[in-house]
């Protein structure tokens, strides 16, 4: 059996105090290594709180989640930076680059601030470009290149401290149908070599194409969660 | 309510972090101003407000009680000269015991009151005197001795009066009684050994305007009293002209401050205002794609700035004042003046206006600028970042060795080059303005210990009487033996007076004589040598002014006749009488001269205390003062205090802009610290981007800010040298600023910066990544 890397257990996230809304109401999943899980949903179903709660930028109001063991809910804030920064990677939809480093600091900066040296960083940040077929983007500004290539960056910059896990909300979300595609090949080659990713999207063709397992969320609650589900979708395709 | 009027209200209402800083800016700004143009107009002339106040007199005249009879004196207020006046009050010599057992003979006047149409004394503390056994103190008996409201004045063992308490102290513009005592306290002869009684009256003239006035009246007083029965008279025109040297001291550098004071803040208040305009770009478009008008969305926007300005004036504006008390009474206090509440409703006004001015301009010119950009376009500006590449500055920093926060900090200091700008000369004035007042605090010690010449000089003992040793008296050979055989005497040196006439002087010049060697006595040189030799004289600045001449020139000096030529040597730092004055050596004047008072200097470990006793104990003819009792003038102090509340004024205001600052900034990067936390940066290093940003500016500050606060030191330093009493500055005199204090004045900067930032650069680590990425 694939050991689980991410264990959410009665998951319970409340905006404005303990009466305000739920977010998230009672969640409880487990995610093995490896697995690429799509979690699904209208707006407002929770699949953004849910992805900020296992990558450490929100902590549940209830419940536990744990990642490779480690309890993000016992974990201090400088602590869950460098949760963040070292074990897992987020991809946004807005890429979330910052628009006065080169593409490649950009992709440099998680490195850094862990304290990899300025040298071994680049290395590493140039190899990802290289993998990603952006090498020629190194220098440019995030302003001055298309939306895919800034999800390609952003993507090098999820990875260049070789994460256990890959959070990527709504990765195709601002980007057009070519964009999403050559996008989407890239966390697909990553997935079949190993890299656990845990998707959100309303998208069902992206879900369809790349699945290996697919979360539905109504109302902050977990509607439906199962690995044929996502087969079927992907036989259906 | 008026759609402009409901979102004005609305946005105070939810920005309240924007409208708290516009108000904490302006208060502070106003505070300052309000101070600082309080104590300028307040400064200015404040003898002639006391005298007002009092009924100065124009004239004290003291009257021999032998020579003139009470009714012959009280004749005298009816002369023409004399527009009104109060007394005679019977004053008489009472010996009293001060610090170390050591004995004082002070003026004591019998006075029933207070008040009265001339001299209206003015209560500091306590009461007036009510019955037997109880004494006011003039202020400047009470400072010198250390006497409090509820202490005893212990009367000497030869005293004509009991020990009293101190039930007041009190100021009188006028310097002839130490004390007042009920008249019935005063006893009806003297004791032996000591002067007659003797009556003080104090006039109001009809004419009092010039020294020829002055001595018109006294000469009308002394032809209708018996010939000699005049015995002591002083004037308002001598006190008015020390008061007003002690203010002309103070204007140079209150008017730095006030300009400082007010430039810091318009920068600030404008960096603010323009900041928080273009923070609300994208609500500008909202507002104008609604259908507001141009007009409308800088009403909105002024009024968002002005209500907060103007409660802050409102609050600033009395703080000011309340704040300029405790300075105001230091300056009364400095010129022997009564404490008064001073306000200058006039200039402070006109500072709170510019501040509103400043306010307002600053807002109409950012909003207006918004206001041209298209709706579509200011919403789409307020949405997205507006940088599209990366600066100089930041490829540099990034290439720098130092951890990836510290160098996306430094960075980003320069992002924003005119808030840039503007913070750096915020901290420029801070740093500048603790380098300043720090320099000058300094430098008025050095002048301070110059002009007491304590280092040099412990003891000067004094011949009191003529030298007629049957007498009880002591000559010269008597006083010289004395202080030779003290065991604490290292070295000493007699001094005797002398004057001149010195064409081109003006008047008779007095010549201090010294005999024997003198190089030691402490006067700092400003140019040239002590004197060493016959036919050598050194002089203060003023002297060498007045006559137009310069070290190295030779003039003759005329003694009773006998010309002598005299090469002036040196000039140095004097601050005497006129300071128009020679001092030589005894074998440079002709005549046979004796010495009159001696400088002595103390074997190391002397109780100087003790010294003093032992050379008074030899008999009443001989008095000894300790020159670290001589004390500094306390306009130093007053000059001190003022300085080192404009400096942490100052200070807070640097703070302040720094603060604003980094809230623009941190707000408007919002987004890049939560991208940079979502990638792993922690608290602590989104405190180390933040401080970095600022620590750029801040040594950038400090750079520039020691040297100009040196430059301002030497040049305030030179004009409140040049307008007190016309003295040049010895070198040494500015060479304060060590290699340590300006490293020490480098921090200055570098914490105003770091303590403006530090409570910012903690709310950006504090916010949560969610709600700045979920906005998006």
């Amino acid at each position: 059996m694939t050991a689980s890397l991410v264990e959410l257990r009665d998951v319970r996230k409340t905006y404005n105090g303990s009466q305000g809304s739920v977010a998230l109401d009672a969640v409880s999943l487990s995610i093995p290594e490896g697995q690429a899980l799509f979690i699904m949903g209208p707006s407002g179903s929770g699949k953004s709180t849910l992805l900020n709660i296992v990558g450490g930028l929100d902590r549940p109001s209830a419940g536990s989640v744990s990642v490779e063991g480690r309890d993000l809910g016992r974990m201090g804030e400088a602590a869950r930076a460098r949760f963040r920064r070292t074990r897992v990677g987020i991809v946004f939809q807005f890429f979330n680059l910052l628009n006065n480093l080169s593409s490649l600091d950009n992709a440099m900066v998680p490195a850094q601030l862990a304290g990899v040296r300025r040298g071994e960083a680049r290395r590493r940040a140039l190899d990802l470009f290289e993998r990603l077929g952006i090498a020629e983007l190194r220098d440019q500004y995030p302003m001055r290149i298309s939306g895919g290539q800034r999800q390609r960056v952003a993507i090098a910059r999820a990875l260049i401290n070789s994460p256990a896990l890959l959070l990527a909300d709504e990765p195709t979300g601002a980007l057009d149908s070519h964009g999403g595609q050559q996008v989407m090949a890239i966390f697909k080659e990553l997935n079949h070599g190993g890299q656990t990713i845990l998707f959100v999207t309303h998208d069902e063709r992206l879900a369809r194409a790349n699945a290996s397992r697919v979360v539905r969320l109504v109302d902050g609650r977990v509607a439906s969660d199962s690995v044929e589900t996502a087969l079927e979708l992907v036989n259906a395709r | 309510m008026s759609s402009v009027l409901r979102k004005m209200l609305s946005d105070l209402r939810r920005r309240k972090l924007q409208t708290s800083i516009v108000a904490v800016v302006v208060f502070l700004s106003s505070v300052t101003a309000t101070l600082a143009l309080t104590l300028l107009v307040e400064t200015d002339a404040p003898f002639d407000r006391a005298f007002e106040q009092q009924q100065g007199a124009h004239l004290f005249v003291t009257f021999d009680s032998v020579q003139a009879t009470e009714a012959q004196v009280q004749a005298t207020e009816s002369l023409s000269v004399v527009s009104a006046s109060n007394g005679p009050w019977r004053m008489m010599p009472a010996s009293i015991l001060i610090a170390g057992g050591r004995e004082r003979v002070i003026p004591v006047a019998g006075r029933g009151q207070a008040g009265g149409p001339v001299d209206r004394i003015a209560l500091d503390s306590g009461r007036w005197v009510q019955g037997d056994g109880e004494v006011v103190l003039s202020r400047q008996l009470a400072d010198e001795a250390g006497f409090r409201v509820g202490d005893t004045m212990t009367a000497a063992a030869d005293s004509t009066l009991p020990s009293l308490r101190v039930v007041g102290i009190g100021v009188s513009l006028g310097n002839d009684a130490a004390a007042w005592v009920e008249p019935d306290q005063l006893p009806a002869t003297s004791g032996p050994r000591q002067p007659p009684a003797q009556f003080l009256v104090a006039y109001r003239l009809r004419h009092a305007s010039t020294k020829g006035d002055i001595a018109a009246a006294i000469d009308a007083m002394t032809r209708s009293v018996p010939a000699t029965a005049v015995v002591d008279t002083s004037n308002y025109l001598d006190i008015k002209l020390n008061a007003d040297r002690t203010t002309a001291v103070m204007i140079p550098f209150l008017l730095a401050f006030s300009a400082f004071a007010l430039v810091a803040s318009a920068m600030i208040i404008a960096n603010l205002v323009g900041g928080a305009v273009i923070a609300g770009i994208r609500e500008i478009g909202i507002m104008k794609s609604v259908g507001f008008t141009p007009a409308q969305v800088v009403a909105v926007f002024a009024g968002q700035m002005l209500i907060p300005a103007g409660i802050a004036c409102l609050a600033g504006l009395p703080a000011g004042i309340l704040l300029s008390q405790p300075f105001l009474d230091d300056t009364a206090h400095a010129f022997g003046l009564p404490r008064t509440f001073g306000v200058a409703p006039g200039p402070d006004a006109l500072g709170i206006a510019v501040i509103l001015l400043v306010v307002a301009g600053a807002t109409v010119l950012s909003s207006l600028r918004a206001g041209r950009q298209s709706a579509a376009g200011a919403i789409a500006a307020g949405s997205s970042p507006a940088v599209h590449g990366g600066s100089l500055q930041a490829r540099v920093a990034g290439r720098l060795p130092l951890p990836k926060s510290l160098s996306l900090g430094l960075g980003d200091s320069l992002a924003r080059p005119v808030r840039s700008a503007m913070t750096v000369i915020a901290i420029v004035i801070g740093v500048a303005t603790v380098t300043f007042a720090s320099g000058l605090h300094l430098t008025l010690e050095m002048v301070a210990s110059a002009l007491i010449r304590d280092q040099q000089v412990q003891v000067q003992v004094y011949r009191e009487s003529a030298g007629k040793a049957d007498q009880g008296g002591f000559d010269d050979p008597a006083v010289t033996a004395l202080i030779a055989r003290q065991p604490g005497t290292a070295r000493f040196v007699g001094i005797g007076h002398a004057s001149a006439s010195v064409a081109g002087a003006g008047e008779s010049v007095p010549v201090t004589t010294y005999r024997g060697d003198s190089s030691w006595v402490g006067y700092v040189l400003i140019n040239g040598r002590w004197f060493n030799g016959p036919g050598e004289a050194v002089a203060p600045t003023a002297f060498f002014t007045r006559l137009g001449r310069h070290v190295g020139d030779t003039i003759t000096a005329d003694f009773y006749g006998t010309p002598v030529q005299l090469k002036l040597v040196g000039e140095i730092f004097d601050q005497q009488g006129d300071d128009i004055l020679l001092r030589t050596g005894f074998d440079s004047v002709p005549g046979k001269l004796v010495a009159w008072n001696y400088d002595v200097q103390l074997k190391p470990g002397t109780d100087a205390v003790a010294y003093a006793s032992a050379i008074e104990s030899a008999g009443p003819g001989v008095s000894a003062e300790l020159n670290r009792e001589r004390g500094v003038d306390t306009a130093f102090l007053l000059i001190n205090s003022v300085l080192a509340g404009l400096a942490v004024v100052l200070a807070l205001i640097a703070i302040s802009g720094v603060f604003n600052t980094v809230v623009l900034n941190t707000r408007e990067k919002a987004r890049d610290f939560a991208i940079l936390k979502s990638v792993g940066m922690t608290p602590r290093q989104v405190i180390g981007m933040v401080l970095a940003s600022v620590a750029a500016l801040a040594l950038l500050g400090a750079v520039l800010g020691i040297p100009a606060g040196i430059a301002l030191h030497r040049n305030i330093v030179t004009v409140m040298g040049q307008i007190a009493t016309s003295t040049g500055i010895p070198e040494v005199f500015f060479g304060v600023f060590s290699d340590l204090l300006v490293g020490v004045l480098g921090g200055a900067g570098v914490v105003i910066a770091m303590l403006g930032a530090l409570v910012p650069a903690t709310w950006a680590a504090r916010s949560r990544i969610t709600d700045v990425l979920q906005t998006e």
